[in-house]
């Protein structure tokens, strides 16, 4: 199979690969830059476990290929603190003791700041909508739609 | 089960360069080296008189002091998410009067003698197991088995602490006392940090009965105190097995059977040989190891490799109803019969029989191994629910002493049984891999080798069959269970002998609560070649799920209201009788009750806790006899005793809650000429944000020790469910999961 060269941007710093261009971005992001945060659940678009955002857009990493994310900018979970939002997201979840096993919650913190991004004050049809994809075997859907709720009413500054 | 009398925990503290103290502790290994009873009253004495056995005492640690005044509680149980490396720890920092604030965890090595949960004593077999217990996180054991000999721990290396500043302030230890890891002297207004003094209590002699707080004086346990792991829970920080990397590592994925017990007899590695970074493949018991240098080569190569099999299980799941139904049709072995009638057919007027299928675990984190073995060691990092049984495991098939293996556990992304193997599958392979790998390796998991995995919940058939008393009661009740043995083999007989009766068939079918004059149980175990495991609350999920819809059939049948009939046949069990009226009064039900909304309850009693599940829900008819069904809000309501952390209470039941949902509406694995169907969320669904109801849950005030709740929550959702659109349908679904029903739309 033959590589190419993608650059791209994770956490603010420019990357050059040189891979399969259809190398899920996810094996990219935790064998290649050690970035292991994003985590694998499904491998197909099913879990969210594997959430990052692209340009800002919540994105299932497993089934992104690299070459998809030439020349766009990658945050994940590692950099997540460094906004204002995603540090009161995760003050929320260690507040609320909303992580059980915490496997799932990369993924879920992930959705929650893109969610909080697009929709300041969401009900809870738009989290149904904008959390769905995003399996928590824990089940801790009653702690993470409550820490949303906090959050949009101004909590955990 | 619980002997705690048995057990006789010595505690020996030592100091630590820097100036802090170590507390470890060591079992009393056999009977010769037991103290005779002038030795026992040694223990108490004051003289430090050296002890003869010291040479038999190993130094593991596990709680540490710092000279920095820091305290790290070093847990035996596995944190699969149900907050073990926070509920310990507050067990032990509550008796030591830590200050929370700089109290951490640590998780302990593999090692039963030392860390083996005080719940799995055996009555004998075992050797020096029988007085440590197994190490394994399992049956919602972790606080009530570690409650009394953490409070105790903690509870002496207070009193050394205390020693030791008498000693140094010069006061009579009475007129000390001990605050947020300080001993303060009031009068002469001193403050001694545990760190300063740590070094001169670890030469103190532990006590062997340390006075114990009375409840009331409790500061930790009680308290919604944030979890210790949740930082590192919420910024990926965390290293979960699947993380873990070490210097040259490979990855390595298998080709399991396609039929459970098929054996390999040929391959082709075709084109994987041009996969950048495919580096080989080797035959190993369980299939073909495919190795490479990460996950994607892995995954890519083995698409490309073909492989051949011969023999193995060609069940289809279709057939076991007829089968599980034709065994019912004979007598059981019987394990309740209260009448002492005659084993034989259950002769009540109304009989139903039930069926429940396979199911996975489905953790979210897949199962994983990294496994470094060098010859004549090796050391392993894996989450494991039973760490000192893998590390066995894993010696044996590498031909080395148990010694020679380091086994490192970690925090695992879910377990809820499946990392608990009682065939050890994974543990075992990752070992075969290692001996024909001659580099550390990652033996990796995806979702579809999970889900296809096998190790699931038994198909298990119940028949009940009742007569009603012509008086509004029940005047006999049989429960018949059919169902797949879980003790695989010998070893595991032997060392889960006394626990058989946690893990056997009968569970929950046996314990059914209700006063009836006549009330008989028998159980057939069923082997094939599916291999099974327990699963979150095991035979609970099922024969709760029978016994609780059956009763509301027959109150139905009797005329009675289900809450009625059940507060009548529970006069005599207190704790179920307040669960069942805290449940009914949180979702303002009576017998009067008359809304447009259909409820159901269910009560359960296990883990030496109580619990009531109610489900309010919308039922609506539709046309061709369908019902669309929408949960509104499921109520529990609970007595665990002691809720040492009444918020991680909570949050378990709630997880026990969405676990069952996933089951009782869609959980099945199936399987057609021994192969199975699914294979990954998309046709194995769990339940989703969407899907997930409104929830409130009570933890009743109890001065009782603690009981389990990490099961606890999962029994009584799918009856409370079944239940409420019972009364909205009369009609009384007898096999999950319910949305195979065409009959239920659910929303
Ligand atoms: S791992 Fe990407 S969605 Fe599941
Ligand atoms: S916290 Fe375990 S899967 Fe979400």
């Amino acid at each position: 199979m033959t590589k190419e060269t993608v650059v791209f941007t994770v956490n603010d710093r420019v990357e050059q690969t040189v891979v399969s261009p259809e190398k899920p971005l996810l094996w990219v992001l935790r064998d290649e830059l050690d970035l292991t945060g994003s985590k694998y659940g499904c491998g197909r678009a099913l879990c969210g476990a594997c959430t990052v955002h692209v340009d800002g857009q919540p994105t299932r990493a497993c089934v992104t290929p690299v070459k998809a994310v030439e020349g766009k900018r990658v945050t994940t979970i590692e950099a997540l603190s460094e906004t204002e939002l995603g540090a009161r997201v995760q003050r929320a979840w260690k507040s609320l003791n909303v992580p059980q096993c915490g496997y799932c919650q990369s993924g879920q913190i992930m959705a929650v700041v893109a969610l909080l991004r697009a929709i300041p004050k969401p009900t809870d049809q738009n989290i149904d909508e904008a959390l769905s994809g995003n399996i928590c075997r824990c089940g801790m859907y009653p702690r993470i739609r409550k820490a949303v709720h906090e959050l949009a009413a101004g909590g955990f500054a | 089960m619980k002997k705690t009398l048995l057990r006789r925990d010595f505690l020996r503290a030592t100091a630590i360069a820097g100036g802090g103290m170590l507390v470890a502790c060591k079992w009393d290994s056999d009977s010769s080296s037991r103290p005779t009873p002038a030795s026992s009253a040694r223990r108490n004495d004051e003289t430090p008189a050296a002890d003869p056995n010291a040479e038999r005492w190993t130094p593991n640690a596990f709680i540490r002091i710092s000279a920095d005044n820091f305290v790290t509680v070093i847990v035996g149980a596995a944190e699969i998410g149900q907050g073990t490396m926070t509920a310990v720890p507050m067990i032990v920092a509550e008796e030591l009067d830590a200050d929370w604030e700089r109290v951490s965890w640590e998780q302990s090595e593999a090692s039963a003698i030392t860390y083996g949960n005080p719940f799995w004593q055996s009555e004998g077999g075992l050797g020096d197991l029988d007085q440590a217990g197994l190490q394994i996180t399992a049956a919602s054991t972790t606080v009530r088995g570690y409650y009394d000999s953490q409070r105790r721990a903690g509870a002496a290396v207070r009193q050394m602490l205390l020693e030791a500043a008498s000693d140094q302030l010069n006061v009579p230890v009475e007129s000390l006392t001990t605050r947020n890891s300080f001993v303060i002297h009031t009068a002469s207004r001193s403050r001694l940090s545990y760190g300063s003094l740590a070094a001169a209590a670890a030469e103190k002699l532990p006590p062997l009965s340390p006075p114990l707080k009375d409840p009331s004086e409790f500061r930790l346990i009680g308290q919604r105190k944030q979890r210790l792991d949740a930082a590192e829970k919420s910024d990926g920080s965390l290293d979960y097995g699947f993380d873990f990397k070490i210097p040259n590592m490979v990855t390595v994925m298998v080709i399991r059977a396609p039929r459970f017990g098929a054996q390999l007899i040929g391959h082709k590695v075709g084109d994987a040989v041009d996969v950048d970074g495919f580096r080989g493949v080797h035959p190993i018991p369980s299939g073909l190891a495919v190795v490479a240098d990460d996950y994607w080569s892995a995954e890519q190569a083995r698409k490309l490799i073909t492989t051949e099999w011969i023999g193995g299980e060609e069940l289809s799941t279709a057939d076991l109803k007829d089968q599980f139904d034709t065994r019912n049709s004979l007598p059981g072995v019987p394990v309740r019969n209260d009448a002492l009638r005659l084993p034989g057919l259950p002769s009540g007027d109304i009989t139903e029989d039930y069926h429940f299928p396979y199911l996975a675990h489905a953790p979210m984190e897949p199962l994983n191994v990294t496994i470094d073995y060098r010859g004549s060691e090796c050391e392993i990092w894996c989450g494991s629910q039973w760490p000192d049984m893998d590390q066995l495991v894993a010696a044996t098939v590498l031909g080395l002493p148990p010694a020679a293996v380091k086994f490192n556990n970690l925090l695992s992304g879910g377990g809820f049984g499946r990392r608990a193997c009682l065939g050890f599958d994974y543990i075992q392979e990752a070992a075969h891999v290692a001996r024909v790998v001659g580099q550390p390796l990652k033996v990796v998991w995806t979702r579809e080798d999970d889900i296809r995995g096998g190790y699931y919940r038994p198909y298990t058939a119940c028949r009940l069959s009742a007569s009603l008393d012509g008086a509004g009661g029940i005047a006999s009740w049989s429960h018949r269970v059919a169902s797949q043995t879980l003790l695989v083999n010998p070893i595991v007989e032997t060392a889960l002998g006394q626990v058989t009766e946690e893990v056997q068939t009968s569970q929950g079918a046996k314990e059914m609560p209700y006063a009836i004059p006549d009330v008989y149980v028998d159980t057939h175990a069923i082997s094939n070649g599916v291999p099974t495991l327990w699963v979150r609350s095991v035979a609970n999920a099922t024969n709760v799920y029978a016994v609780e819809t059956f009763f509301d059939h027959l109150a139905k049948q009797a005329g009675r209201h289900p809450l009625s009939l059940r507060r009548e046949l529970l006069q005599e069990k207190p704790r179920h009788l307040a669960v069942l009226n805290a449940v009914a009064e949180m979702a303002n039900w009576t017998p009067e009750t008359n809304d447009s909304l259909f409820r159901g309850v269910a009560v359960f009693a296990s883990y030496e806790s109580v619990i009531a599940q109610l489900i309010e829900a919308d039922v609506e008819k539709q046309g061709e006899g369908k019902h669309k069904v929408s949960i509104r809000k499921v109520y529990s309501a609970v007595d665990c005793g002691t809720a040492v952390n009444p918020d991680l209470v909570e949050a378990q039941i709630e997880s026990g809650i969405v676990f069952a949902l996933s089951s009782i509406l869609f959980g099945e694995i199936e399987l057609e000429n021994g192969e199975v169907k699914q294979s990954n969320f998309h046709d194995y669904p769990v339940l989703r944000m969407y899907q997930s109801p409104a929830m409130e849950t009570r933890v009743l005030p109890s001065d009782h020790s603690p009981g389990g709740v990490g099961e606890l929550g999962v029994p009584c959702v799918g009856p409370a469910l079944a239940n409420a659109i019972y009364a909205a349908t009369e009609t009384l679904y007898t096999s999950l999961p319910l949305n195979r029903h065409a009959s239920l739309v659910f929303e």
